[in-house]
């Protein structure tokens, strides 16, 4: 009996230890595989010319190349190695540099911009780029506006782009002055075309292969699949493999035109879980990560190799409320919630000050003059009181694969409630958020999460749709004035302005109530240096990947 | 015997049928709109309900299930299995290169099951109620009750992260596309969790049938004459006893798909299982139903090669008689 035991003993610690080591793999000791598993690991793996970047965000990844089908964030930062745009902007997304653009001329008016090209600039496939090629895009893009599912590009601001949709007419505002030089006049006058126009939609693309291409076929084309020898852009990287869903892998362009790229190869990894990218980032098997999950932060915020840095999200969570519908119309009711609900208490507590709480949306100044909306339940009750309200059920949508919503959400609830609003939580999967988004049905108000409207206050527009059946389905038809007046002139003190007349207007009105700004937390090698710097829009964080070093 | 299996392959044609009708019916009538669950909100705040429309139209999704079931099972039966309405691409290049890392994974864990299961349930029922016994009790309950998302994540921090003796997930190392030791290193963490967790059912049933043979007259006469315990045990005992564990096996084939499923997720696995999920968030339909497709197939050939397995090694089963 004593062997037997002793027996079964070893057999189980065998069996664990063995096949925990691969069992079927004799040759892969344990000593073998520490060895693989440290050269992974990202010390430099025999010379420094194999040196890989290891990339992933953690967020959706759509598998296309075309700009046509831009639609997530992950693309961006795919798109800015391999395609260039006209101008880049620095770390704080809104400083220009140049890219494909040399330098610019803009009119007094912001209507007319002259851009002139950079020169000795290559496609990946060795032909020479020209202002042809910019032709093309900006014409291509504006006679098929519609085939953009995603992202949307500028060229419909371009003046006659209304009327060359679906036609192979040439694009009126758009002219060629000579092989480097190209001027566009835009319809309307746009202050921010040039900020605009560093959008990844907006990437420049090869006449030469896709002359060719229509709005029915751009979708099935090798150029918009991904294709190694196939997707060629201007960039600093070129694609060298791409597996959908997998991974990424781009390898330096030594013709660059701005110089050749210090690291040799970077590959973006998908993941289908956030919690095997932290453990990878532990073991060294990843350099970069983009929104780790912020309940890591502290936990790699110690590890000795890593860079954690939390940084501001451009988005924002808030509460759109149905305005349509009493007694959510009436203005003091959605004052009432901002009363009721203790932001700051949420902020301090639940995300320990890692995120910040708001009066507007966050592309706005602070201004003075604001109503703070500092919490107070008895104000809440009386504003409640003044406009008549008589218990309602507040039916609060929201999708709850969001960060946090587990956890945040009861704690709105109950501050409501405190204040005396029948409050009932409505959490959905994501699809049918969507669609009762779409429909208008089954809330009355819904949490919205993200987008990037900190880089601007023009980027908030597009939350008041003017049809009044989205959002909030706020039309006050001030703020389009107000908008459009500050896009119209580049003087930075008119457009303060405009922008200060609308976030007293959306202060006042509340067709949202803006609650805090959640950080967002970027993960980084210790090696990786140069150029190397988070943007303020971490998604653009790739425009000057050139430039960066790993060590 | 050639007439009941051609009736049992028939019979699974129908029943595969079934499951298809079942799947796409539940999966048109599951909460979610494909098209909207495409589109992040702030784009869809420019889209009008027409564009949404003429998208829906576009996919074909705007007619009645019955004809859109129609439409995807003749295409199915021309061996088109259409077209992922996310990706764009053909179902079958989608699935083609999951194939392979999936019955990498699914072999690397019967493997391990069976070689872990079948001696530790036979050395569990040796021993009956002895500490041995228990002791493989507790582990196996510890193993069956604990969810293996849990096990992987414990097991990527334990091996991958702080002893670092493994990789931590991924099919492989970049830049080691070819070497066939770095795969094994990859697949040896993910194979042996899914392996370890059906290894404890199948030792759980061998013991089981082990103890009731062990039990049986025929063991107590070979005793009787006199025979050598291991003799009893491996020719007379062990060889009845495997006979139900066949069964067993092929009906854990389910059980280790919808591991696999798991398993693929928290490894970062690129096979059919991660590619479901994947289908599944992204409100996918004919992708998913691609996956069920492959996925029901195998299951009911497994079950058929269970059968066909069982009336080899049991001459008692013979299953025309009667006929």
């Amino acid at each position: 009996m004593r062997m037997h035991r002793s027996i079964v003993g070893a057999a189980v610690a065998v069996l664990i230890v063995g096949a925990c080591q691969g069992a079927s793999s004799p040759a892969a000791s344990p000593s073998s595989s520490a060895a693989a598993s440290a050269s992974a690991g990202g010390s430099p793996a025999g010379s420094a010319g194999t040196a890989v970047l290891r990339v992933a965000r953690l967020a959706d990844a759509y598998n296309f190349f075309h700009p046509v089908e831009f639609q997530t964030g992950n693309q961006f930062q795919w798109y800015n190695c391999i395609f260039d745009t006209l101008v880049k902007v620095q770390d704080d997304s809104k400083t220009l540099t140049d890219d494909l653009a040399k330098t610019w001329d803009v009119s007094p008016d912001a209507s007319v911009y002259t851009f002139h090209l950079a020169s000795g600039v290559k496609w990946q496939d060795g032909q020479p780029f020209t202002a042809d090629d910019l032709i093309y895009t900006a014409t291509w893009g504006a006679q098929n506006y519609d085939a953009y599912k995603g992202f949307l590009p500028v060229w419909n601001q371009l003046k006659g782009a209304a009327g060359v949709l679906h036609t192979s007419k040439p694009l009126p505002g758009l002219k060629k002055i000579d092989d480097s030089t190209v001027e566009m006049t835009l319809e309307a006058p746009n202050s921010l075309f040039l900020v605009q126009l560093t959008d990844a939609a907006n990437v420049i693309v090869p006449q030469h292969l896709l002359k060719d291409v229509t709005a029915a076929n751009v979708e099935k084309v090798d150029f918009t699949l991904g294709k190694p020898g196939a997707t060629i852009g201007t960039g600093p990287y070129k694609l060298t493999a791409f597996t959908p869903d997998q991974s990424l892998e781009l390898t330096a362009n030594p013709d660059y035109f701005k110089g050749a790229p210090k690291i040799p190869k970077i590959i973006f990894k998908i993941f289908a879980d956030p919690s095997l990218a932290v453990a990878q980032l532990e073991s060294g098997d990843l350099d970069l990560a983009f929104r780790v999950p912020p309940s890591e932060f502290d936990r790699l915020s110690a590890l000795p190799n890593l860079n954690v840095l939390s940084a501001a999200n451009p988005g924002i969570v808030r509460i759109v409320f149905r305005t349509e519908e009493a007694p959510w119309s009436d203005k003091r009711v959605r004052q009432a919630f901002y009363y009721a609900i203790n932001r700051q208490g949420i902020v301090d507590q639940y995300y320990k000050g890692r995120a910040k709480v708001l009066i507007n949306p966050p592309g706005f100044k602070e201004y003075d003059d604001l109503d703070k909306y500092a919490f107070n339940v008895d104000k809440a009750k009386q504003l409640l009181s003044d406009a008549g309200y008589s218990g309602q059920t507040f039916k609060l949508m929201y999708d709850q694969t969001f960060p946090d919503a587990a956890q945040v959400m009861p704690l709105i609830q109950a501050d409501l409630q405190n204040a005396g609003i029948k409050v009932e939580l409505v959490p959905l999967d994501t699809a049918t958020y969507g669609k009762n988004y779409g429909s208008r049905q089954g809330w009355d108000g819904f949490i919205a999460v993200g987008g990037s409207e900190a880089l601007t206050p023009n980027k908030s527009e597009q939350y008041f749709p003017k049809d009044g059946k989205h959002e909030s389905g706020y039309t006050n038809p001030r703020i389009y004035e107000l908008w459009a007046a500050a896009r119209s002139t580049p003087d930075a003190a008119k457009q303060d302005e405009s922008y200060h007349e609308l976030a007293k207007i959306l202060n006042e009105d509340v067709p949202q109530v803006n609650l805090y700004s959640p950080n967002l937390v970027m993960v980084s090698t210790k090696r990786l240096d140069g150029g190397f710097k988070v943007h303020l829009n971490e998604r653009e964080t790739f425009m000057n990947v050139e430039t960066w070093t790993l060590q | 015997m050639g007439a009941y299996f051609l009736r049992r392959i028939l019979i699974a044609f129908v029943v595969l049928f079934g499951i298809t009708l079942i799947a796409y019916t539940v999966l048109s009538l599951a909460p979610g709109d494909p098209v909207l669950a495409r589109l992040d909100p702030e784009q869809l705040s420019r889209m009008t309900s027409a564009q949404v429309d003429q998208r829906r139209h576009e996919l074909g999704l705007d007619q009645p299930i019955p004809i859109r079931y129609y439409h995807w099972l003749a295409d199915v039966v021309q061996g088109n299995l259409g077209f992922s309405i996310v990706s764009g691409r053909p179902i079958a290049e989608e699935m083609g290169p999951r194939l392979l890392p999936s019955l990498s994974l699914l072999s690397f864990a019967v493997i391990v099951a069976l070689v872990v299961g079948l001696p530790l349930g036979i050395l569990s029922a040796v021993h009956q109620y002895g500490r041995s016994d228990y002791l493989l009790s507790a582990i196996t309950i510890f193993l069956i009750s604990t969810p293996t998302f849990v096990l992987g994540l414990v097991a990527l921090y334990v091996f991958g992260v702080t002893l670092r003796v493994l990789p931590v997930g991924d099919l492989y190392t970049f830049g080691k596309e070819r070497d066939i030791l770095d795969r094994l290193a990859h697949l040896a963490m993910p194979g042996a969790i899914l392996g370890l967790v059906n290894a404890a059912p199948l030792m759980r049933y061998t013991r089981a049938s082990m103890v009731e043979v062990l039990s049986s007259d025929y063991v107590t006469t070979a005793r009787a004459k006199g025979l050598a315990g291991r003799v009893v045990l491996v020719r007379h005992a062990l060889r009845n006893a495997l006979i139900p564990v066949i069964t067993v096996l092929g009906y854990l084939v389910p059980d280790l798909v919808a591991g696999a499923v798991i398993t693929e997720t928290v490894f970062n696995w690129p096979g059919l299982g991660q590619l479901s999920v994947h289908a599944a968030n992204d409100r996918d339909p004919a992708l998913l139903m691609g996956v069920i497709l492959i996925v029901g197939a195998a299951v009911l050939l497994s079950s058929i090669v269970a059968d066909f397995a069982y009336s080899v090694v049991d001459p008692r089963i013979r299953y025309d008689q009667g006929r």
